[in-house]
């Protein structure tokens, strides 16, 4: 039987760097999931936010394709532009980096520009315009359709 | 080669709306006879930049960019010379709409 040596590197060094190491390791790893942590929640809000934007949007846009409003009062023109803007409002949402990995988000930008076309095409902004019960249709079923997609993708 | 640029928000509105010129003072007709006819009967190429307004409505983009075709000017020219420009990814959906209204264009509308 050898007697037992002391070696500095070995017994000493050794145990003090990789102590060091592991504590590194642990803050390094506390760090990166705070870091995501911090992002996920940044996007939960920020889907909330555009949950809300869409709703208001489906029930702007139903609104104002059910009615005509008296041009004296600029009451057209006041939800014409409310509507615009909450449709870029959603689309400046998405452009954000915290949505940059997000799978869904082509899918949600797609729906949500579809329903815009639906919405601000054809004789938006024109006084004389009629009732339109497909359009009506199609804004409800697609402004329901985003805000289930955005939902799920909370859920993520 | 001529190259004309045309900033939408500083050359003609920060509040593009409306088809007609009836339907407002930043009308897509207007924009169309004002800038996009010149532009495009002038110039080799024809840089469109969207940013700095607060988004655009489709009968806006369709009435002035569709109404091209509807005008006479060929879509393929149009799409040749075309380039559409923005920095915030926010107006993605509208470059997309300026295309789609553009190759959906019919003379006979």
């Amino acid at each position: 039987m050898e007697p037992a040596t002391f070696s500095f590197a070995k017994d000493l060094i050794a145990p003090i760097v990789l102590s060091g190491f592991g504590a590194f390791l642990a803050l390094w790893v506390k760090e990166q999931f705070g870091k995501s942590g911090e992002k996920r929640q940044l996007r939960t809000e920020e889907l909330t936010l555009l949950c809300d934007k869409v709703d208001l949007c489906r029930t702007l846009s139903s609104e104002y394709w059910r009615n005509k409003y008296d041009d004296k009062e600029g009451r057209q023109k006041e939800i014409e532009a409310r509507i615009i803007g909450l449709f870029h409002g959603c689309n400046e949402i998405l452009a954000q980096a915290a949505f940059q990995q997000l799978s869904d988000k082509s899918n949600i930008s797609k729906k949500i520009n579809e329903l815009r076309r639906t919405v601000t095409g054809s004789n938006f902004g024109k006084s004389n315009r009629e009732e339109n019960f497909d359009k009506l249709k199609d804004i409800e079923s697609l402004g329901h359709e985003i805000q289930a997609l955005v939902v799920a993708a909370k859920r993520k | 080669m001529t190259v004309i640029i045309i900033d939408i928000a500083k050359d003609f509105s920060k509040y593009p709306s409306g088809r007609t010129q009836e339907d407002g003072p930043a009308s897509g007709a207007l924009f169309r006879e004002k800038h996009l006819v010149p532009a495009f009967t002038n110039n080799d190429k024809v840089i469109v930049k969207l940013d700095g307004v607060k988004g655009y409505p489709s009968s806006f983009t369709e009435e002035a960019f569709g109404g091209l075709v509807r005008e006479g000017f060929d879509k393929n020219d149009i799409l040749a010379k075309l380039t559409i420009e923005f920095e915030s990814n926010a107006y993605e959906g509208y470059r997309d709409d300026i295309l789609l209204y553009i190759k959906d264009a019919t003379m006979d509308e």
